[in-house]
């Protein structure tokens, strides 16, 4: 699922804009903005109906090089 | 108590223990209450006659009608409320199955139930009530033989107990109820922990923690989609120069998620003051201090000697500085300053000396 661009509001009624995805291994990673507070941002990882932490080794390692190159998509 | 239990937590543990020790003592007093009821009940089997136990037992059983009595006369000594109350039940029994124009009866609401028993027991002929209330007689029947056949048992086994036998009985009932109540507290515990571990094995490739729920998931919104290619290219050239290095202490490293607040600033200029800065170079600048923890982060950075030399690099260390004249940090970064430029072996040699296991080596003990 494409969720680039959506808003999803969280269990604590914060609303947040999915700035970019990445799909990598069958796992949707999500950069989130909060809409009412743009510094509280996070990257996370997105299952059914909920979000998740990400392994900060994984994320160091494989995720984040992903964002960068999916921000980089936009030069 | 955490939200996982962890075998090598004291207090998960302790909280594990008292919650078994409860169960227990429940298990216990449950066996009790069981055991005790069923002394009771020896000593009145004991104390009275078969046929006064029988007696009993009948004055409960015929309080809703007597079916020894013919069919006739179980049918006219029903009162009318009675024989439909009868005859409603097995209605509802008949049509539980059925299906009711598109949908099954027992999807229906309660009013189109009740509508669909009286239409259905209105078709009814006199015949066809007077069987069912005939099946109830029966029904009846063979329930108050069936209990006086159970009383006379009983009555049987607990005359022919001795006092010793009763309490023996009696105390072994108490082991076997508390062993069930026991061994089916351990099953629902083992497919509890089972469900736990299943479900943990569906989500945790990386043993991943829920951050929140998803109330909704909003259709596209057109005002969001200023956040295009080209901001996000801001966040990569600055994720690029300060390095990933920064994020290896969390998934959510602020710095980072300055950089792609800063990013799309152009969209939330009013939110962020340092924003105003303007132009590619603010992407930087508030990436260095829009994070998100706000005024700590910002330290963080303050701190960071690569990252202030970043900063430079990149030509917005001025405005860097400006905002934190403006924000009352610069007095607290001039002391970081000062620690900052350091000679590295001599920051570390400082660094070791003041480590408290230095601090209290005994005098005259030479390594």
């Amino acid at each position: 699922m494409d969720y680039t661009d959506k808003t999803m509001t969280l269990e604590n009624d914060k609303k947040f804009l999915v700035i970019e995805q990445v799909d990598h291994k069958d796992h949707t990673y999500l950069y989130l903005v909060n809409d009412e507070n743009k510094a509280d941002t996070m990257f996370v990882e997105v299952k059914d109906d909920g979000i998740f932490k990400i392994d900060p080794d994984l994320f160091e390692k494989e995720i984040f090089p992903k964002f960068v190159e999916k921000f980089k998509e936009g030069e | 108590m955490s939200k996982y239990l962890d075998a090598d937590n004291p207090v998960d543990m302790a909280a594990v223990e008292n919650n078994y020790t409860k169960k227990i003592k429940d298990a216990e007093v449950e066996a009790k209450e069981r055991a005790d009821y069923l002394l009771k009940e020896i000593r009145k089997y004991r104390s009275k006659s078969f046929e006064e136990l029988k007696a009993e037992r009948m004055r409960k059983d015929l309080r809703f009608g007597n079916p020894f009595l013919s069919s006739e006369d179980y049918y006219n000594s029903l009162s009318e409320e009675v024989r439909n109350r009868i005859i409603m039940n097995e209605v509802d029994d008949r049509l539980r199955d059925k299906k009711i124009g598109d949908s099954h009866y027992y999807n229906l609401s309660d009013e189109e139930q009740e509508k669909t028993q009286t239409e259905y027991f209105n078709k009814m002929t006199e015949e066809q009530k007077k069987s069912i209330i005939e099946k109830d007689r029966i029904l009846n029947l063979k329930s108050i033989q069936d209990s006086i056949k159970e009383i006379k048992k009983k009555d049987l086994l607990y005359d022919m107990m001795t006092e010793e036998q009763v309490q023996k009985y009696v105390e072994l009932y108490y082991i076997s109820e508390l062993k069930d109540l026991l061994y089916r507290e351990k099953k629902s515990a083992i497919r509890k922990a089972e469900n736990t571990l299943e479900k943990e094995d569906d989500i945790i490739p990386y043993n991943m923690e829920r951050v929140a729920t998803i109330k909704t998931l909003d259709k596209d919104d057109e005002k969001y989609k200023v956040a295009k290619k080209g901001q996000r290219s801001e966040i990569a050239g600055y994720l690029e120069h300060v390095g990933i290095s920064s994020l290896a202490t969390g998934g959510v490293a602020g710095i980072l998620a300055g950089a792609g607040a800063a990013a799309i600033g152009e969209i939330f200029s009013d939110i962020m003051p340092i924003l105003e800065y303007g132009g590619a170079t603010a992407g930087v600048v508030a990436a260095a201090v829009a994070t998100l923890t706000g005024i700590s982060s910002i330290r963080q950075v303050m701190k960071d000697k690569k990252e202030i030399e970043n900063l430079k690099k990149m030509g917005v260390y001025d405005q860097f500085v400006d905002y934190l004249k403006a924000n009352k940090l610069y007095e607290d970064y001039e002391e970081e300053l000062g620690k900052q430029y350091l000679p590295n072996d001599l920051e570390s040699i400082l660094e070791d000396a003041a480590k408290p296991e230095q601090l209290e080596k005994p005098k005259g003990v030479s390594l």
